[in-house]
């Protein structure tokens, strides 16, 4: 397998060494002793605070919202850090683990670098979100209510039939856009991802609101979805731009066939493999056996195999990104 | 007190090596051992193989994942006293953890959609998870794999593979054989075995690896190769790329593992093979440097000895 280059940002080097230089006799008791009394205080927030430095190489646009790593955007990312840490308990995750002062002290630094790839998961979803906005103020999406907003698909009178966590689970294993290097979040979806994933929500939900799309998002899109050094080859380039006009439409043409020739069992068993479901779990929500999930399995790589076994290779990358993203929205819920 | 189903802290034995929080799935009580799997409080990073689990799930006061693919033994001494029983989850969890490794029907969610592309950060997050295990639980992996001691008087021991095992199956009972021999090969990995320098030069030997795909071995070739590329690393002994070089490659390569081995001073050499080749050969030309001392050749596969032989000086 090549490395296409795991590099740069906070994700890539989170178990990197640390200075362990200044480190006090008897410091990881101290620690303990502090966190036992008042959780988080002076000592751990002056660990923090060393830690934050390391956001220093970073690019501060992502990372920092705003220009430069002063002393206010380190001391906001320090905030963020310590909420983090008391939010999400890692501070006792760290008490329960380190095993000495060199040890709370890389778990700090790791917590510091989870905080950056938060904040530019952060960043990503607020885009995702604004695009998400725009699509549905147009066709097949309509407008439900204005105060507050609300959106559904038109014509559609569906009522909510799906478990919210099935939902998100479905929706992240959407094929993800590449990041796009240090400086930009990434787009996360392709515009026809995006539409096949609101189209899901819709018919899962019945209608949605700002709020709970917001959600949805926050929740489906987590920080490995969003980092620069996500790059999916598995389909989820956008190759349209690649395309002239004439292998698009026989690329959509397959697709087409392709989608309609896969059977309700067959699209359920590969939607279930693409989210990461065993055969065990796929065969119980059909209520059929194991080895007739792998029949179908089988079946359905061979109508895929047939459909482009003799096309051009952009074309195939095109119609297998866009075939995922049907596939998943079509049977991930059932 | 029963383990199986505790959260632990465990610790290495004799050096600073971070600890890590771990779920144990079973205990062996005549070696005082534990099989363990790591938790991690990364839930974002999360995969197929690992299940999430709510605080209301261990009692811990976070969340956490079990990775399911990330487990090896540790020795019960290893368990931080001081720390305890950290959480505790039910049957029900242990069934899933089992149901997800057997891709049974695992009734509980998953973390995340699967690892598929080297350039997703949690492949990275995963090779760091399973070397912080690893270094870990080396040493008891090491002890339980080897049996005796290795403080045993005739010297350590040396795991390894047996090259002729390489060998492009001829049928489909072999190529079958061979398919085991790499899963067996996987399991070890993950459990913290080192594999040598040499399986990744045949590992990317074009000529050997074009015969496997060409018999239909595309799999087990490909695994073996993306595990030789992900671990392979050289321990003691070394072969020299004269000797990688030349000859017939797999019986060479074998002589020469033997050979560097006897001469280093290891007492047992454990072999990984395949079961009809564990039959077929026992005839091992030992060149010089063997040193003096009974040394013991033993293959072994699905983790159980098929044939032991003991080197006799030449």
């Amino acid at each position: 397998m090549v490395d296409k280059g795991i590099a740069g940002g906070p994700l890539a080097d989170l178990d990197e060494a640390v200075d362990l230089s200044d480190i006090p006799a008897n410091g990881l008791e101290a620690l303990l002793t502090e966190h036992s009394s008042e959780r988080l205080g002076p000592l751990w927030l002056a660990e923090i605070t060393k830690a934050a430095n390391v956001a220093k190489r970073y690019n501060s646009r992502t990372y920092a919202r705003s220009s430069l790593w002063d002393e206010s955007a380190l001391s906001d990312l320090v905030q963020d850090v310590v909420e983090r840490m008391l939010v999400k308990s890692q501070i006792e995750y760290i008490c329960d683990v380190a095993n000495d002062y060199g040890h709370a002290r890389a778990l700090i630094y790791r917590q510091v670098k989870l905080t950056l790839a938060d904040r530019r998961q952060k960043t990503s979803v607020d885009n995702l979100f604004d695009r998400a906005k725009e699509r549905l103020a147009e066709p097949p999406f309509e407008v439900r209510s204005a105060k507050p907003l609300v959106w559904g698909l038109a014509g559609s009178e569906a009522e909510p039939d799906a478990s919210f966590d099935r939902l998100t689970a479905t929706l992240a294993a959407l094929p993800r856009l590449p990041g796009l290097g240090k400086d930009r979040a990434s787009a996360v979806w392709t515009r026809e991802t995006l539409e096949e994933a609101l189209g899901l929500i819709c018919r899962a939900l019945g209608a949605v609101g700002e709020d709970s799309l917001k959600k949805i998002l926050d929740d489906t899109l987590t920080v490995f979805a969003t980092s620069e050094v996500v790059r999916d080859d598995a389909g989820s380039n956008d190759q349209s731009n690649e395309l002239d006009p004439a292998d698009l439409a026989v690329a959509n043409e397959a697709l087409d066939r392709l989608t309609a020739a896969l059977t309700r069992e067959e699209t359920t068993v590969l939607a279930g493999k693409w989210l990461g479901n065993s055969d065990g779990d796929i065969a119980a929500r059909l209520r059929i056996s194991r080895p007739t999930v792998a029949k179908h399995k089988d079946s359905a790589f061979a109508k895929v195999r047939d459909e482009l076994a003799s096309s051009k290779q952009s074309v195939i990358e095109y119609v297998f990104g866009r075939l995922q993203a049907r596939v998943i929205t079509m049977g991930g819920m059932t | 007190m029963s383990f199986v189903g505790g959260i632990y802290r465990i610790d290495a034995m004799a050096f600073a090596t971070p600890s890590a929080l771990v779920l144990v799935t079973s205990f062996d009580e005549p070696t005082q051992s534990l099989s363990v799997t790591l938790l991690s409080p990364d839930i974002e990073l999360g995969g197929s193989a690992d299940l999430a689990l709510a605080v209301t799930d261990t009692g811990l006061p976070y969340k956490v994942l079990v990775e399911s693919d990330i487990f090896s033994y540790a020795w019960v001494a290893q368990i931080n006293p001081a720390r305890g029983e950290l959480g505790r989850v039910s049957d029900g969890v242990l069934r899933s953890l089992d149901a997800l490794r057997n891709d049974d029907q695992v009734g509980h969610a998953v973390a995340g959609p699967p690892i598929i592309e080297r350039s997703d950060p949690r492949w990275a997050f995963k090779l760091s998870e399973l070397s912080r295990l690893q270094v870990l639980t080396a040493e008891c992996v090491r002890s339980l794999v080897d049996g005796e001691s290795t403080t045993a008087s005739c010297g350590e021991n040396l795991v390894g593979i047996d090259p002729i095992a390489l060998s492009v199956p001829q049928n489909e009972s072999e190529r079958l054989e061979f398919h085991e021999l790499v899963l067996e090969l996987a399991d070890a990995v993950r459990g913290g075995w080192a594999m040598p320098g040499w399986l990744v030069e045949l590992a990317l030997d074009d000529a050997l690896v074009e015969a496997h795909l060409a018999a239909d071995g595309f799999d087990a070739i490909t695994l073996l190769r993306r595990l030789a590329l992900e671990h392979g690393r050289e321990v003691a002994p070394p072969i020299s790329e004269d000797l990688l070089a030349h000859g017939p490659r797999l019986k060479a390569i074998k002589d020469a593992y033997l050979s560097a081995a006897v001469a280093s001073g290891v007492g047992n050499v454990w072999l990984w093979t395949r079961k009809s080749f564990s039959f077929q050969h026992h005839e091992v030309t030992l060149l010089e440097g063997v040193r003096t001392g009974a040394t013991h050749l033993r293959y072994f596969s699905e983790s159980t000895v098929l044939t032991e032989k003991e080197l006799v000086h030449n």
